[in-house]
């Protein structure tokens, strides 16, 4: 199914920014060796044979426990604390409060607005009162609960809506709106004055907990010359070092951040190992040994960040035909506790512009306008979770485009061939998507693969009893390359040995999606060698450039061209070198499996290795640096009018599912998930992403959810907090469409948060389509869906 | 609200003085007695296990009786199956005779947990746990099974009808007995059983409802029934009321919805915030009664009209 597409990626109407940088990189037609074959995983031996370690199989040898004191209440001032029983407790080393900070206390992959100790009040039930260190994990807790702390409870908020009252309870002294945004677009009155039909509808959807398997662990481990290391499964090395820093009271460069191989972290260890590191951190300064901290399932449950819940209500405005004419939506984006990853960063930074400006989906929309506002609430905090707002969007777009379509008597597959995004459309921010718009080409081959007709005409009761009905759904995404902020550079380098091998230095992590492989895979393209001659040096904040975090989607793309735009610095050196030992001019070499070589006379080659050992002694360059920023993003303030990204990755997805309409069960039959991603680098890889993000969207639609009662968590073990085994999770049947990025490594975009994002509408639609049964409050469990299709008066009866 | 977070904490460390490896059954009903019921016995462990890393168990002594001789069996005698007390739920779903003669049995010891946990955790640590809804007890009970109860003091026979007291509460006390084996007939040519259970995923669940039931047809009629539900009381549920509604009724799906109503005036399911509403699980009933008493008359030849 690859390059299906290729006669429609000519067109381009790129910005005079996009060509420039566009030339600058100049790889979308290379012709490739390494990068566009399934090479195996690096990591995947290690992983299968059980010799990679994680932070937690890490030696505690000598170590001191670090143990958490947290809040019992969601909203409660702290009266008095004593700590002198704990203190005394044999086996205790520390026990600190927020008077014995020696830094700024508080941090924040943002604003630093959460405590890494509580002084005066906590607001959620799990925040940190005091920090214990111990030789033994027992002691420590023994000291915890030696501590005495009085606190005052104050009423607590715990849906998003009451935060934005006037009188109540403030929970940060800035107020409970942490942000109100707005995207403005045409007129939506004269939009709905057009429509032949109007619905409004309201979606909700719970707290997700990323249940990643590893439970978070933080090492904090100062060094003879004063150095605070810290090491652990993270996402974002330089943001934890950018935070625990001014925590500590020291300069940046005083702190150094190590990055474990993650056991999987989904957005979830971008904010965590903040938190932890700074906590771990000063304890080890206050004793002076090292100290690590992991946390058990539950606390990771508790404390760390989860996926935002919203509550979304949509009116919109359609023509007998299908076109939409009008989209008006307000985002109530619950925060909890602390900001984390939700507020803005200009222009378009944040989870919560992301949300914004997704919320119309992948559809021409002449008028738009969205008000969404981040509120503060006493439950656990939002952060990132594969796909940062978007999921949650997608969710209310998605079932109000199939809503609409029943009304219509159109299918729904007919309204969104009707709207979508194609190239050259313009966003409900106004951009005119400029290039690589694959979204119709998604909805095109899913549908061939799917047997969409075949099958929608063929939905209907399974057995003679009238027990169980089979239906489709579909629903179509997008989703962006890069974060939206102006700060989204990425720098790499590539150092060149004699014998020819290769020290690939990159800060973008490994969480299991694949970023050890598919790097140095680039870095052997762009350089003519082979995977296995490029050795990865694993995050080190103090061996590799700044990268940014590993999130958003940007690896491949934005760290691929970095790593791209340094191997052709020491490359220059190669193929200066070459052209003086083969005496042929450099514009007619080429370098290809550790050959380099005349393009006009093939034969007429060199050794890779000799040309790098022939450089190195004739002094010439062999580290190559690289930076890339992708096309400055752009947002106003007011209006929401602008380009936030650059490009977008689209995709559709479909699914077969039955119903049992009298007990609310749902079987996933059949799944086809379309995607274009620009260029697939490792398409094995790259499946292992759909197939994994599609379960991780199955989990959000059907049974994930955290459940709170006044802020307390009801589900904190994975006994509580279901996440989808092997036997709920379908065949999934990916299909790979490859319509060019001039602005990624050989045409690529990011993959790894959007095939999760259809999925949950996708199955929430078929579940609908199948029993009437329409769920708009998540988790569509078998009691929502039985009582569902009973307020529809009951399943369709033909 | 407030939460009590000492409950949540899951200790890495267990803290059990002693292990004791038994040769025989003898040896280890003296290791218990020699231990005052201090001790406790182990099978599987995936009960025991948690229990002790969660603090919920405080023992220091654990004898493990899974490696005892002549308690794996699974064998016909006469009329009945008798099960070993060492027999894992692995076992028992594969057993063809307990397929052909039991088959709510072998459904119920198919849906516990994962491959993992069949593999090492038995039948016996699934009756002796207690729980209302547990997948190898509510067909059991179905079954009308009884137990074999070992002690140093002899020998003795509860029917399962006697056994479950209370949540978590037997009739055996696990620091001084040891379940040697399960009996129930084997179900005659005009018998049937099924097992239904409702739950948010396929695997590793808490289930919403479970029913077991077994029938005996009479021609065109239902003989009797038995009618086993959970979780909707603190112990595994015999819905005797449903199952005196159809006793000698014909079997038709006016009968089995009827008796899906009486159900539910006798058996009370509670409001779970994880497992779901009262009224839902109201609904459930009468569906898995109507549905479990087809099935398992099915089975019996005997199609319902
Ligand atoms: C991940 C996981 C999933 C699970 N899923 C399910 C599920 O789906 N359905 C379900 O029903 N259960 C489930 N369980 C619970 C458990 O696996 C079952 O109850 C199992 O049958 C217990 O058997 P065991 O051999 O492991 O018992 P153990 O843990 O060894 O013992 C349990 C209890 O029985 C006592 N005991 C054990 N054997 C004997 C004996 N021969 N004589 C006297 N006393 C004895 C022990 O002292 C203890 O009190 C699950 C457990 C885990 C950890």
């Amino acid at each position: 199914m690859q390059d299906k597409t290729q006669e429609k990626t000519k067109t381009q109407v790129l910005t005079r920014e996009e060509n420039e940088l566009a030339r600058r990189l100049r790889t979308a037609d290379k012709p490739l060796t390494v990068a566009g074959t399934s090479i195996g995983r690096r990591d995947d031996p290690l992983k299968v044979t059980g010799k990679l370690k994680y932070g937690a199989d890490y030696s505690a040898e000598g170590f001191l426990f670090g143990k958490i004191l947290r809040s019992p209440h969601a909203h409660a001032l702290i009266k008095s604390i004593n700590v002198k029983k704990a203190q005394e407790l044999e086996g205790v080393a520390a026990v600190l409060t927020a008077e014995d900070l020696p830094g700024r206390n508080g941090f924040g992959a943002i604003i630093p607005d959460q405590p890494v100790i509580c002084g005066d009040k906590v607001r959620f039930v799990g925040d940190g009162v005091a920090l214990v260190a111990a030789e033994t994990e027992t002691i420590a807790h023994q000291a915890l609960k030696l501590i005495e702390v009085e606190y005052e409870p104050l009423p607590g908020i715990f849906d998003p809506r009451d935060a934005m009252a006037e009188d109540a309870p403030k929970i940060h002294e800035g107020g409970n709106i942490l942000s109100d945004d707005k995207m403005v677009k045409g007129d939506v009155d004269a939009g709905f004055a057009e429509a032949d039909v109007i619905l409004e509808r309201t979606y909700q959807v719970p707290f997700l907990e990323h249940a990643y398997l590893e439970p978070d662990t933080t090492m904090a481990i100062p060094q003879p010359d004063g150095v605070m290391l810290i090491e652990g499964p993270m996402q974002a090395p330089f943001t934890t070092r950018r935070n625990v820093a001014p925590v500590l009271g020291v300069p940046i460069n005083q702190v150094r951040v190590r990055q474990i191989h993650m056991g999987g972290g989904f957005g979830g260890k971008e904010d965590s190992p903040i938190d932890l590191s700074c906590r771990a951190a000063v304890l080890a300064q206050a004793t002076g040994r090292p100290v690590k901290i992991t946390l058990e399932r539950e606390e990771v449950t508790i404390q760390t960040a989860k996926r935002h819940p919203m509550i979304m209500e949509l009116k919109v405005g359609v023509k007998k035909d299908g076109t939409l004419t009008a989209f008006q939506g307000v985002i109530y984006d619950e925060q909890g506790a602390y900001a984390s990853l939700g507020p803005k960063i200009p222009p378009a930074g944040g989870s919560h512009v992301h949300a914004m400006v997704m919320m119309p989906g992948p559809y021409e929309i002449p008028n738009v306008k969205v008000d969404a506002y981040l509120l503060y609430t006493n439950h656990p905090y939002g952060g990132a979770m594969r796909g940062f707002g978007a999921p949650q969007v997608h969710i209310a777009h998605e079932q109000m485009m199939d809503e609409l379509a029943a009304e219509l008597g159109i299918t729904a597959v007919d309204i969104r061939e009707k709207n979508a995004f194609r190239l050259g459309s313009q966003t409900a921010t106004g951009q005119v998507l400029s290039q690589s718009v694959g979204l119709r080409e998604t909805l095109e081959s899913c549908a061939d693969r799917f047997k969409w007709d075949e099958r929608l005409a063929a939905t209907g009761w399974v057995d003679q009893a009238h027990t169980k009905r089979r239906g489709v759904g579909v629903a179509m995404g997008w989703y962006r390359t890069s974060i939206g902020t102006n700060g989204d550079g990425c720098g790499a380098a590539v150092h060149l040995h004699e014998d020819g091998s290769v020290l690939l230095y990159s800060g973008i992590t490994e969480m299991g999606q694949g970023a050890f492989t598919v790097l140095p895979q680039i870095c052997a393209e762009e350089l003519g060698i082979m995977p296995e001659d490029v050795r990865l040096v694993k995050p080190d904040t103090d061996l590799v450039p700044e990268s940014g975090p590993t999130v958003g989607s940007r690896s491949t793309t934005l760290m691929g061209n970095a790593i791209i735009l340094a191997a052709r610095q020491v490359k220059e050196s190669l193929m200066d070198t070459a052209s003086m030992m083969l005496m042929v001019p450099t514009e007619r070499l080429d370098a290809k499996g550790r050959k380099i070589y005349d393009r006009e006379n093939p034969d007429k080659s060199l050794d890779f290795a000799a040309v790098a050992a022939r450089a190195m002694a004739a002094g010439k360059r062999m580290i190559g640096q690289g930076w890339w920023t992708p096309p400055v993003p752009s947002l106003d303030g007011h209006t929401g009018q602008g380009s936030p990204y650059h490009v977008y990755t689209y995709s559709t997805h479909m699914v077969q599912v039955v119903v049992d309409v009298e007990t609310g069960e749902v079987e996933l039959e059949d799944y086809v998930a379309a995607f274009d991603v620009g260029k697939a680098i490792n398409p094995k890889a790259l499946e292992g992403q759909i197939e994994g993000g599609v379960a991780m969207g199955l989990g959000y639609a059907l049974m994930e959810e955290v459940v709170l009662v006044e802020g307390v968590t009801q589900n904190p073990s994975l006994q509580g907090y279901l996440v989808p085994t092997m036997l709920d999770v379908p065949d999934i049947q990916p299909v790979i469409l490859e319509v060019t990025n001039e602005l990624g490594p050989y045409g690529a975009k990011g993959i790894g948060e959007m095939p999760n994002i259809p999925a949950t509408p996708a199955i929430i639609n078929a579940i609908a389509q199948a029993s009437n049964g329409r769920v708009r409050r998540l988790p569509a469990d078998p009691e929502r869906i039985f009582w569902a299709i009973k307020e529809a008066g009951g399943p369709p009866q033909d | 609200m407030a939460l009590a977070f000492e409950k949540l904490h899951w200790h890495s460390k267990l803290e059990v003085a002693e292990y004791l490896v038994p040769a025989s059954l003898t040896e280890a009903l003296d290791m218990l007695a020699s231990h005052g019921g201090k001790a406790r016995v182990i099978a599987g462990g995936t009960d025991v296990i948690p229990e002790l890393r969660s603090r919920k168990l405080d023992v220091s002594v654990l004898v493990d009786v899974s490696r005892l001789p002549d308690m794996d069996g699974i064998e016909a005698d006469g009329d009945d199956i008798v099960i070993g007390g060492g027999v894992t739920h692995a076992a028992a779903a594969a057993s063809p005779l307990i397929q052909d003669k039991a088959s709510a049995l072998a459904t119920g010891c198919g849906w516990v947990g994962s491959p993992q946990i069949r593999n090492v955790a038995t039948l016996a640590g699934n009756l002796v746990s207690g729980q209302p809804a547990a997948d190898a007890s509510v067909p059991l009970l179905a079954l009308d099974a009884e137990v074999t109860i070992a002690s140093a003091k002899g020998e003795r026979v509860v029917p399962l009808s006697e056994f479950f007291l209370g949540l978590g509460q037997t009739a055996l006390d696990p620091g001084r007995e040891i379940l040697t084996s399960i009996r129930f007939q084997a179900l005659a040519d005009n018998q049937g059983s099924a097992y239904l259970r409702l739950a948010k995923r396929k695997a590793l669940n808490l289930p919403i409802l479970v029913c077991a039931v077994k029938a005996t047809a009479d021609g065109g009629n239902i003989a009797s029934a038995a009618i086993a539900l959970g979780p909707v009381a603190p112990v595994p549920f015999r819905e005797r009321a449903a199952e005196e509604f159809v006793a000698g009724k014909p079997a038709t799906m006016e009968t089995l919805t009827q008796a899906g109503e009486t159900a539910t005036a006798t058996c009370n399911p509670r409001d779970s915030l994880l497992r779901g509403s009262c009224d839902y699980r109201t609904e459930m009933v009468k569906v898995f009664v109507r549905r479990g008493l087809t099935a398992a008359l099915a089975q019996a030849g005997c199609t319902v009209k």
